[in-house]
């Protein structure tokens, strides 16, 4: 599946939670393709703006993610092919993460290093 | 539940086939039946009608019934297993019709039709109403449980499903189809979160050596995201092709402009996924990146950015390019847009007219050149520029303007981050003030604003120790003191409160120092940094100080302040400048610095005015403090430190800070208000408030300076007083370092540590470190190291003397151990008394008493006598040793204070530091010295100058051992003198414990050096009978005495001659000083005749012990002493007048007044005997 858009950054948003990165159409359209079920942006152009953000850092053109190390530091390894930003900058609304937690999940931000 | 609807569909399947396999009718009872509960619950009729509206074959009853199947798969469906079903449920559709060996049929519409009865179809349909199928749990329990209650027909089965067939293939085209079937499809590749891979620690995520690795490649910069698009986009393309490229992923950092990093395991594989791509420099390497080296590059943070709601920032475009504006909203941060809000810049003053220029459509602030000022909006300014119609209010009090937004006078708008500048923002208290409006007022700050203002303060304005406040977050209100700071969190130490002394951490943002009122304060940064002053208001983040100087009120942010260290002064030191510099304000001018205020220096120059300049209109003064010397108004030198006064105008006193040419005096009074204590005079209308000695009495010892140069042969001039010159000039030296190492040479000059010598091989003159210079002993070739003329006069004198024995032992300096171990074991460490002897005779001199250098003077002499006399023969010594005795007096004179230091330094005895005491002229080796000397024959040097402390010193007891001999000596040789001086010795024993003086009955000098030491080991008393060996100098004093009076004072002997000397006899006389105010006659004439000795100078007087009755003494002044002329031969004396003054010889013969001295063969003198005087003791 490739993707669309990614000829210029300005096109691309980035999962606040996955950090995929896809065009606002491709969000509203789609939802996300590793978290939509908790995001649930499909159809909500408030909730893509909300979830995603076009603040980040660095591009991820994952291929293999079960083999790929820098997949597995991203903690993308059980994510989708696609693109992905190294960083993002923003916090996804306290309903996702509590989703996330409820689901047995540790909600980590993507802008920030961890040690 | 998946896995059960899975297992379970089929069934159902079977069941529902079944059930309608009955007639159509029977549905009917049962759809109703059904309704019930749906009546029970609204949504569900809702559901139910969209359901229908979205198949658009509501009419049909089995549409309903089949719908409500959907409705029950739909269920499953919202299992998490969807995507696993629905491939299930489409396997199941295609068994389905095979087995059923149904009509042939397009797939997708067989599809559709199965879909009727499974889910997957009714999930297409129901796709808009998602949310509220999980109400229909209901509706499938009555669904399932009346399905067994109706047996459907095959029959009626078919016919329905071929029914719906139709009415599908009439409502829903095929695009339609596939649209739903895409929207599926996305949904259930989107649907699942996967929590797992977020639980590892990060740290158990390094790469490991089974990991790809990566490769780093350069792309052109700024087109890595299309490199790595294209190159994801070909690895894409190529997958299922022959050739996949084994690319496991690409990345780039926005912090690496133009590198790429390929994931993959090989090389091979990056540069094929690279081939054709643009913007990719294969050629310029693929390098593998370290193993280490991995995770940084993903762990690399861009710089933060983070807004924050009422963080300052800076505009970076248009003509609000720099100013302030406060972030209000993040909302959008994520869309890279921040609501700000600034202060407008909106042209009132246009110059077009407004028309044309709403006419071209440029709007109102397309002003050109120069910007507007920035002011808060008005309404009513704009709207009489503007007009009306221009500004359009939005209640409550906002005002919509040329497309802008403006709430209380500020514009409101949403920027993109990248015009917003949010580092170094710095918003100074000025700009934050103007903020909050009214410009240069800090009078209404809000206080939050300002609060904000510093939220980009981070740790670096924290020192442990600082005072915090907590005003943030959980500890809010919390007061502590800080104990370690990180950039990003600090410990306090908590004060007050339940958690007193515990200490805390708390985000370093989220303090701020706090400041007692009263408390003395510094500002550290900022227009006002470095005033200091005292906190007289703190709100909140601002600190209101009374500056120390200019006592003005200010205001700055307690981040930028800092208790002050200094709480008396308030003055800070500014750099380079201290208070009290001495600066040049030009090439003329100098001052001294009163205050520092500020930056700016307060300055008194040297005629009084005050200035006031910045520190770059000075200089800094060379320091001279060292050397600055000013005559005061007596001629005496002052130094910096010296406290003087005025002798006249205000009598100011105070400490010389600086002086300046010799002249300008700067001098400080802390008591003085004016000027801050510093004013300025000239040093000749100063006086010392405490009077000082005069720094050199060496200068006011006209003896001394005529006499020093001692030593027969080597006469010297004296040496210059002046401050630089060394008394190490005219030093026969010996280079013992660098190039020039082994050479010899006179000092000639002394610049600072180094010398300037003049070689002797070439008569060149060199500039050579004193480091590298030890004195050559012309006599001995020996060589002792340059030792600081540091010292008194005295040492100053004695360096310089050729003879050189002196410095080596100065005072204290053991000469001679075994003397020195007679009299004092201890103190006489000294040198190697081998060497002493060996070298210079003057052991004595040396070794003896500190007067051990006196001996020095007289080691010419001493010598002399030594080998010419006594060693020579009898015949030459008194010559000899007079001669040389008359120097030594001379030295004595210098020695006045020698004595002192000598005794002082060897601080052996009392008796000597008395004689040092007596000091300064009197001749300590009169008749002594003789007697020294003459025993030094053996030692050579030895009798000289031992005689010469000895006599001295009567009241020592330790000389006495030298005494002993010397006397002795004395007495012996005279009489014996040609034959054996030796023998001489022995009658000192019989006197006195002096027996020791045997040794001297030896012929090596170590023989007479051992000899005072049994003296010594009579132990002090006895050597008082030392006094008995002064009784030895008797004979001299009664031959003097004998001799009678000399012929009174001759001309060419100053008045005060008796002040050079010590240990001289002398008689007593009418004042010999010329225009005195003294009675003619001492004690009128009481005593005029009677012979004395003294070596006790008291001022001008000395205090004279009778010969004939040494329990005599009396307090004479000089002018009444004239010498005891020589009256025989044999006598020792010395040389009060005349170029070998000080020199001490023993006479010879007379003939015709004049007498005969030889010191060693060859080396005769001929005085007139108004010349010479006798000394008192050896």
């Amino acid at each position: 599946m490739p993707p669309r858009g990614g000829g210029k950054k300005s096109d691309l948003r980035a999962c606040l939670v996955c950090s995929i990165l896809q065009t606002p159409a491709d969000f509203l359209a789609g939802g996300c393709p590793n978290c939509e079920d908790i995001l649930e942006m499909r159809g909500s152009s408030d909730r893509v703006a909300e979830c995603t953000s076009m603040m980040y850092d660095g591009l991820i053109a994952m291929v293999e993610p079960s083999e790929s190390w820098v997949a597995r530091w991203q903690r993308i390894d059980k994510k989708m092919r696609g693109l992905y930003a190294v960083r993002v900058t923003g916090r996804p609304p306290q309903d996702v993460i509590d989703a996330i937690e409820a689901r047995g999940g540790v909600y980590r931000p993507r802008d920030e290093v961890e040690d | 539940m998946s896995e059960g609807s899975r297992s379970s569909s089929p069934v159902e399947e079977l069941e529902v086939k079944s059930d309608r396999s009955g007639s159509v009718e029977p549905d009917r009872p049962r759809l109703g039946g059904r309704k019930r509960p749906r009546a029970v619950d609204p949504d569900e009729e809702d559901e139910d009608q969209n359901g229908a509206g979205v198949k658009e074959d509501e009419e049909k009853e089995e549409g309903a019934a089949a719908e409500d199947a959907n409705n029950a798969d739909d269920d499953e469906d919202e299992d998490e297993d969807e995507e696993d079903e629905e491939d299930e449920d489409e396997d199941e559709d295609e068994e389905d019709e095979e087995e059923g060996g149904e009509r042939q049929r397009k797939r997708r519409r067989k599809h559709k039709k199965k879909y009727r009865f499974l889910d997957v179809e009714a999930e297409v349909d129901d796709e808009d109403e998602e949310e509220d199928e999980a109400d229909d749990f209901g509706d499938v329990a009555g669904f399932i449980d009346e399905v067994p209650d109706e047996a459907v027909s095959q029959d009626d089965y078919a016919h329905r499903r071929l029914d719906r067939a139709t009415g599908l293939n009439e409502t829903q085209d095929v695009e339609a189809i596939v649209r739903g079937l895409k929207q599926r499809h996305l949904k259930s590749a989107a649907a699942k979160y996967n929590p797992d891979s977020d639980q590892i620690p990060q740290r158990l995520l390094m790469p490991g050596v089974n990991d790809p690795s990566l490769w780093q490649v350069r792309v052109k910069p700024g087109r890595e995201q299309n490199v790595c698009v294209s190159i994801f986009r070909k690895v894409f393309a190529l997958q299922y092709s022959a050739n996949p490229i084994e690319v496991i992923s690409v990345f780039y950092r926005d912090s690496l402009p133009g590198m790429v990093f390929f994931e993959a395991r090989t090389s091979a594989s990056v540069s094929q996924a690279c081939q054709g791509i643009i913007d990719v420099f294969v050629s310029r390497g693929i390098s593998l990146v370290p193993i280490e080296e991995m995770a940084p590059l993903l762990k690399i943070k861009k710089k933060d950015v983070s807004l924050t709601n009422g963080m300052w920032v800076r505009m970076r475009r248009g003509k609000h390019t720099g100013d302030l504006a406060q972030v209000v909203d993040i909302e959008q941060i994520t869309n890279g847009v921040a609501g700000i809000k600034f202060v407008p810049r909106i042209d009132l003053t246009p110059r077009e007219k407004k028309k044309d220029r709403l006419a071209n459509g440029k709007g109102a602030m397309t002003g050109a050149g120069s910007k507007p000022p920035a002011r808060l909006f008005s309404y009513d300014d704009v709207k009489k520029v503007y007009g009306r119609g221009s500004v359009r209010p939005i209640p409550p009090k906002g005002y919509i303007f040329d497309g802008d937004e403006y709430i209380d006078g500020y514009c409101f708008k949403d920027v993109k981050l990248n015009l917003l500048l949010t580092e170094e923002v710095k918003p100074t208290l000025d700009e934050v003030s103007r903020f909050q409006g009214e410009e240069g007022s800090t009078a209404n700050i809000d206080l939050q604003a300002i609060a904000d203002a510093n939220k980009n303060l981070n740790a670096s304005g924290l020192f442990p120790g600082d005072k915090v406040e907590v005003y943030e977050g959980e500890q809010t209100g919390l007061y502590g003191t800080i104990e370690t700071v990180t950039p990003e969190v600090i410990a306090i130490r908590a004060e007050g409160g339940d958690i007193h002394g515990q200490i805390v951490d708390v985000p370093a943002r989220s303090v701020r120092k706090r400041f007692d009122i009263g408390e003395h304060v510094k500002i550290l940064a900022g227009k006002n940094a470095d005033v200091s002053g005292m906190v007289v208001e703190v709100k909140g983040d601002v600190v209101t100080l009374m500056s120390d100087q200019g006592e003005q009120e200010i205001k700055a942010f307690s981040k930028d302040v800092r208790k002050a260290a200094d709480t008396a002064g308030g003055t800070a030191r500014e750099g380079l400048y201290d208070v009290h510099d001495m600066v040049m304000l030009d090439s003329a001018t100098v001052g001294v610095i009163t205050k520092i205020e500020g930056a700016l220096l307060r300055i008194l120059d040297q005629n009084g005015t005050v200035r006031t300049a910045s520190p770059q209109q000075v200089t800094l003064r060379r320091e001279n403090r060292d050397f600055a010397v000013a005559p005061d108004s007596q001629g005496n030198n002052m130094r910096v430190g010296d406290v003087m006064k005025e002798v006249d105008g205000d009598y100011r006193q105070g400490e010389v800070l600086n002086i300046f040419r010799s002249l300008f005096v700067f001098l400080f009074n802390r008591e003085l208000t004016e000027n801050h204590g510093v004013f300025v005079a000239r040093g000749s209308s100063l006086i010392p408030v405490t009077p000082k000695a005069a720094n050199d009495l060496a200068k006011m010892n006209p003896a001394l300076n005529a006499q020093l140069p001692f030593g027969g042969a080597s006469l010297m001039p004296p040496p210059a007083a002046g401050p630089n010159r060394s008394r190490l000039i005219n030093t026969l030296v010996v280079i013992v370092k660098g190039t020039s190492k082994g050479l010899m040479g006179v000092i000639k000059d002394v610049v600072g540590d180094s010398a300037r010598v003049e070689l002797a091989t070439n008569n060149k003159t060199l500039l050579i470190s004193m480091a590298s210079l030890k004195r050559k002993d012309p006599k001995t070739g020996l060589s002792y190291p340059l030792e600081a003329a540091g010292g008194g006069s005295y040492g100053g004198a004695v360096p310089q003397r050729p003879g050189g024995g002196y410095d080596i032992n100065p005072y204290g300096g053991a000469v001679n151990p075994a003397a020195n171990g007679g009299q004092t074991p201890g103190g006489f460490g000294g040198r190697t008394p081998a060497a002493r002897f060996g070298q210079t005779p003057n052991p004595y001199a040396s070794g003896g008493f500190g007067g051990g250098k006196t001996p020095n003077p007289y080691a010419a002499g001493g010598r002399t006598p030594a080998n010419g006399a006594w060693g020579a023969g009898g015949k030459t010594p008194a010559a000899g040793a007079w001669g040389a005795g008359g120097k030594t007096p001379g030295w004595a004179g210098g020695g006045g204070k020698t004595p002192a230091h000598g005794f002082g330094d060897g601080g052996k005895t009392p008796g000597w530091a008395g004689a040092g005491g007596g000091g300064k002229t009197p001749n300590p080796y009169g008749a002594g010295m003789a007697g020294g000397r003459t025993p030094a024959p053996a030692g050579s040097m030895y009798g000289e100058s031992s005689s010469s402390r000895f006599g001295n010193g009567p009241p020592m007891s330790a000389p006495t051992p030298y005494g002993g001999p010397t006397p002795g000596m004395m007495g012996a040789p005279t009489p014996a003198a040609p034959s054996n001086p030796y023998s001489a010795p022995t009658p000192y024993g019989a006197p006195t414990p002096y027996s020791a003086p045997t040794p001297f009955a030896a012929p090596t000098p170590g023989a007479a050096l051992s000899a005072p030491t049994p003296g010594v080991g009579l132990g002090g008393p006895t050597p008082f009978g030392a006094p008995t060996p002064y009784g030895a100098p008797t004979p001299y004093a009664g031959a003097s005495a004998a001799s009678g009076p000399a012929a009174p004072g001759s001309e060419a002997v100053p008045w005060d001659w008796a002040l050079d000397f010590r240990n001289v006899i002398v008689e007593i006389g009418p004042s010999v000083k010329p225009s005195t105010r003294s009675p003619l006659h001492f004690q009128r004439g009481a005593l005029d005749g009677q012979v004395f000795g003294y070596d006790d100078i008291i001022g001008e007087s000395m205090r004279c012990v009778s010969i004939s009755d040494p329990s005599t003494s009396e307090v004479v002044p000089a002018e009444y002493l004239r010498p005891a002329r020589p009256t025989q031969p044999g006598q020792v004396v010395v040389i009060i007048a005349g170029d070998a003054k000080g020199q001490q010889r023993t006479t010879s013969y007379e003939n015709d007044g004049q007498w005969m001295m030889e010191a060693e063969a060859g080396d005769m003198l001929v005085l007139p005997g108004e010349s010479l005087c006798r000394i008192w003791k050896a």
